[in-house]
């Protein structure tokens, strides 16, 4: 193994017991999404990010900088040590991301409120107190540190009032849906993904798109939570040909993403897997996780263009303001 | 041929995740299926924790790090074995040496004060296939 998953595995549980994310990042990064939607703080319903696409450009930031060592991202941490990391936030020295990276991966969050206003969901925010939900931590095996965060995001969600979650990632609607109920007697929040919200209310666009697209299911999506038809029939709905590769549904490839933390070689090879049976159905490809679409795009050596899921629905409004007041 | 064998390895990780690598046929649809192409993974792993062979168990901690959990091979096990838990039950097992002064009390109710490794009978056991 390249690195010291021992060390690196106690970093990251550091984080989220101290930190309340395995890989801390500015408040600002988390909340900038916001400005200027004039979201409720709280409510009885809140769209919920868990981080998920706020943290993707900061991962990359680091990525770049492990390059250099030739390791992986959470090898440039765990090579720093986890003492001085439980003082200090040491991920906040390391790796900035572009500013054009974090407004393309903020963009989702906004695509998806505005997706919601356009269906007319009312909902709020919790701004800072949208916390990372756990997810890699979990997948790790920690399952104690992990425990102890749901309940203190559980209780964060009694404090606002919340009953039901929107959430815009299959990791983060995984852990609040399948997972936290496990470690809370009597867990009452009822969750869902957006892409299920706006598929009850019959999503349609303003305007008819043409073109066709490759789906790329997510693991946790498909396997783990059964969500399969909703994106397909939101985008068949826009008038988007939907084509499946010879790995779909139940039966998807993964993206390798779950690798990339401790060992990327085996990601990115995974990756141009998929990547191939996507490009022999489609030039345009469609995900819906921030994981896939990152380790997707990575791998794609020009052959298939992705696109989030959300961007596609977008595309499909009329070129208004957003207004959510 | 002699190795160490820990009779109480299945039982401790059953304990805490209800790990249900007993159920596992041995059929190799998983290993055939995977996405990485991981050959000790899940039967084989799961194989040696049955019987309690956890030297072979921690000699294969990249493969356990590695898996996707992507959970292609559960969706398709004809045991209904559920692969991606007993996988995530062995990373929590690992993950005690980590966690080893905070949890010191509830791994040593099971393996005593020492290592897990030293903790069982050597006695001879049938390879694993």
């Amino acid at each position: 193994m390249p690195i010291s998953t021992k060390d690196t595995i106690g970093i990251l549980a550091d984080n989220l017991e101290k930190r309340r994310s395995v890989l801390p990042i500015p408040t600002t990064a988390v909340t900038h999404w916001t400005e200027g939607l004039h979201l409720p703080r709280g409510g009885p319903t809140v769209l919920y990010t868990g981080q998920m696409y706020q943290l993707i450009p900061y991962i990359e930031a680091l990525v770049a900088e492990e390059k250099k060592l030739g390791d992986s991202w959470m090898a440039s941490l765990s090579g720093i040590g986890r003492a001085l990391n439980r003082g200090i936030n040491l991920a906040g020295f390391m790796g900035h991301p572009k500013a054009e990276d974090r407004a393309r991966y903020e963009q989702i969050p906004r695509n998806v409120a505005r997706l919601l206003n356009q269906a007319e969901v009312a909902f709020g925010s919790l701004y800072e107190d949208d916390w990372y939900s756990g997810a890699l931590l979990y997948d790790l095996g920690e399952d104690e540190v992990v425990a102890d965060h749901a309940r203190k995001v559980y209780a964060m969600f009694q404090r606002y009032k919340v009953e039901r979650v929107i959430t815009m990632d299959p990791h983060t609607t995984n852990m609040l849906r399948s997972v936290y109920p496990r470690w809370i007697p009597n867990y009452s929040l009822k969750v869902q993904s957006y892409l299920e919200v706006l598929a009850e209310r019959g999503f349609v666009g303003d305007r008819v798109l043409s073109a066709t697209v490759a789906i790329h299911d997510s693991c946790v999506y498909a396997r783990y939570e059964g969500v399969i038809e909703e994106p397909r029939s939101l985008l068949k709905g826009l008038g988007l040909e939907v084509k499946e590769p010879p790995h779909a549904r139940t039966q998807t490839w993964c993206c390798g993403g779950p690798a990339e933390s401790l060992f990327p070689d085996k990601a990115e090879a995974t990756a141009k897997r998929r990547v191939e049976e996507l490009a022999q159905v489609a030039s345009l490809g469609v995900t819906m996780c921030p994981i896939c679409w990152v380790n997707l795009e990575k791998a794609t050596d020009g052959r298939i263009h992705f696109q989030d899921i959300s961007e596609w629905l977008c595309s499909s409004l009329m070129d208004v303001p957003l207004t959510l007041e | 041929m002699v190795v160490g064998v820990n009779p109480r390895l299945a039982e401790y990780i059953d304990a805490s995740t209800g790990f249900d690598a007993d159920a596992c046929m041995n059929c190799g649809v998983c290993t055939a299926i995977c996405p990485l192409g991981m050959e000790h993974l899940p039967r084989e792993l799961f194989r040696y924790v049955v019987l309690g062979l956890d030297e072979e168990v921690r000699a294969h901690q990249e493969a356990v790090y590695s898996c996707l959990l992507c959970k292609l091979c559960e969706v398709n096990c004809p045991a209904g074995v559920h692969i991606t838990e007993n996988v995530r039950a062995l990373r929590h097992y690992f993950n005690q040496e980590i966690f080893r002064s905070k949890r010191a009390s509830q791994v040593g109710s099971w393996f005593g004060p020492q290592n897990s490794r030293d903790s069982g009978p050597r006695i001879n056991a049938p390879a694993v296939p």
